[in-house]
């Protein structure tokens, strides 16, 4: 499903960003990805749906190589893959229920059946009366879990959730990771670059820890890596 | 965030099962009612920051109206050298001798041709009385002359418009200068070389002004829409993370730089049909009233060019803009 082969990532001038990561990840697998601020958690995210492009090596999602993808062909790529943004990234002018069925209205969805589809995710991360607030109208944690909301809506192939916890409560937070294991109970491939060792450390998952761009070590689970 | 223990129960991960469900059969909208999407979504953009869309409209009018009143000016300029020019008269002075026959046959031959818009013998009784007329309370000084008329006979011809009257001017002169009849043949030769330069320097000189013109609108107009799109500029990169096309985010920017195209031009004509009526009023009461005595608006042609060029300016530079913007 994603295979990184020898990827290398720089930021001018001369920041190291990843280097040289190979990292294969099998359809429907669960992977957390752990690592100090700066470790390159969030670079290799945003390598995955093209947000950023890589300066050496090949990375190939879902059997296409992100970068012999034209701008039309990664649109598609990037509509099969949820995400969720550490700084959210919600449409400000939307409501909120517009901001989680953006993904059906790219698929064309008829309104009348996006806003159920809408109000139903909404209601499964705590936010069914709240469907037609403004984003900048809701607190940090409540954006957060409309991100979540709109990258689950679609049932991606891919669902790559970057700090998704890091604004909520220890209480919300396992509810959120719930639904992210949800998710990869249907089929999902889902990975989760996170901070919060002690909300996954009890889970036999995958985990992937990136130091300084380099990924040192790749344990079943997150049991004492503390 | 609200009390925890409130949200955990509202919380119900098992309902994403119930969301998923029949995802791929959902029904979807036909392909030609994206249109409507977009339609849509311009209106609401437009709604959601009426500043923007009015600050807009606003340097398309003023960039409109000032192109409008340019194109008034030029056509009405080519409109008063038409006029002047045609009303030049070419007169052939005729020797004393001619007979009846002659006369009316070089009559004859001139009303022949089709450019000629009327002809008009004047013999020297007549042209004795019009210079009479002419000459007013100074007209005692032909006492002088007694009862003798050193008058010629002429004939006197007007040309329709729209010809190249100095050219057939010429070819009156060639053809009718050498005339046995002919005495010599009057025709303002300064007047109208001077007409001809002007309307053909404006001829030469109207395909560069519309050009400079048409550059000056798209960069103002371009520039415009950058600036309100550069308010939008993180609702594009998130779209666009979120898969959209660029054709899809595109769309509803273009249908508003294509409605403050329609509007801002609309807004501009009727504003300089009030100036132009206004003006005309004031030119034709006044002494200038001779110099342009039959103003005229622009004709709905050229009204449905304008109109069309701001709104395709509008459109593209919105459609250019988001590009650049999605690109960046």
């Amino acid at each position: 499903m994603i295979e990184f082969s020898a990827v290398q990532k720089f930021y001018p001038p001369k920041q190291v960003a990843l280097q040289s990561v190979d990292l294969s990840i099998k359809e429907g697998e669960f992977v957390f990805l752990v690592g100090a601020s700066g470790a390159g958690k969030s670079t290799l995210m945003k390598l995955l749906f093209g947000a950023e492009t890589i300066s050496k090596g090949s990375l190939k999602v879902d059997g296409k190589k992100i970068s012999s993808l034209d701008a039309d062909d990664l649109a598609l790529l990037r509509r099969n893959i949820g995400v969720v943004f550490q700084d959210y990234k919600l449409l400000n002018r939307r409501t909120v229920i517009e901001n989680v069925a953006f993904p059906l209205e790219l698929r064309g969805i008829r309104r009348a059946k996006m806003m159920q589809l809408g109000k139903s995710i909404l209601e499964a991360v705590g936010l069914g009366e709240r469907t037609e607030s403004l984003p900048q109208t809701l607190s940090g944690g409540e954006q957060q879990r409309v991100a979540i909301a709109r990258a689950l809506i679609t049932k991606p192939k891919i669902l790559l959730a970057d700090e998704p916890t890091g604004n909520l409560d220890p209480a919300m937070s396992r509810n959120v990771l719930e639904l992210l294991l949800d998710a990869h109970r249907c089929g999902t491939t889902v990975i989760v670059a996170t901070h919060n060792l002690p909300l996954i450390e009890d889970l036999k998952l995958r985990t992937i820890v990136l130091d300084r761009g380099k990924i040192i070590g790749d344990f079943p689970t997150a049991k004492g890596l503390n | 965030m609200g009390d925890p223990a409130k949200v955990i129960k509202e919380v119900n991960p098992n309902r994403l099962v119930g969301v998923w469900q029949d995802l791929d059969a959902l029904p979807k909208r036909p392909e030609s009612f994206l249109i409507f999407h977009h339609i849509s979504y311009a209106i609401k953009g437009i709604i959601k920051a009426p500043l923007t869309f009015t600050a807009s409209v606003i340097t398309g009018f003023v960039v409109y109206l000032v192109l409008t009143l340019g194109i008034l000016i030029l056509q009405n300029i080519e409109g008063i050298i038409g006029k002047q020019a045609s009303e030049l008269l070419l007169t052939i002075y005729l020797k004393e001798n001619i007979s009846a026959e002659k006369l009316e046959a070089m009559i004859s031959n001139i009303k022949l041709d089709p450019r000629v818009e009327f002809v008009n013998f004047i013999d020297k009784k007549q042209a004795l009385i019009e210079l009479r007329s002419i000459l007013g309370a100074d007209a005692y000084i032909l006492s002088g002359i007694g009862d003798s008329n050193p008058l010629p006979t002429s004939i006197e011809i007007k040309f329709k418009d729209k010809i190249n009257l100095e050219e057939t001017f010429k070819q009156y002169e060639l053809n009718f200068g050498t005339a046995p009849e002919t005495d010599r043949i009057d025709y303002s030769k300064s007047w109208l070389g001077y007409l001809a330069k002007v309307g053909e320097s404006l001829r030469r000189i109207s395909p560069f002004i519309a050009i400079i013109s048409l550059i000056v609108v798209s960069f103002v107009i371009f520039n415009t829409a950058k600036l309100g799109l550069y308010a939008h500029r993180q609702e594009i990169e998130i779209m666009e993370l979120l898969g959209a096309k660029s054709s899809f985010i595109g769309a509803p920017y273009v249908l508003e730089g294509l409605a403050q195209g329609i509007l801002s031009s609309v807004i501009a004509i009727s504003f300089a049909y009030f100036l132009f009526y206004y003006a005309s009023q004031v030119i034709l009461q006044s002494s200038l009233g001779n110099l342009f005595p039959n103003p005229v608006f622009l004709n709905f042609s050229n009204l449905l060019v304008i109109v069309s060029i701001a709104s395709t300016i509008g459109a593209l530079s919105s459609y250019v803009a988001t590009r650049r913007l999605s690109n960046a």
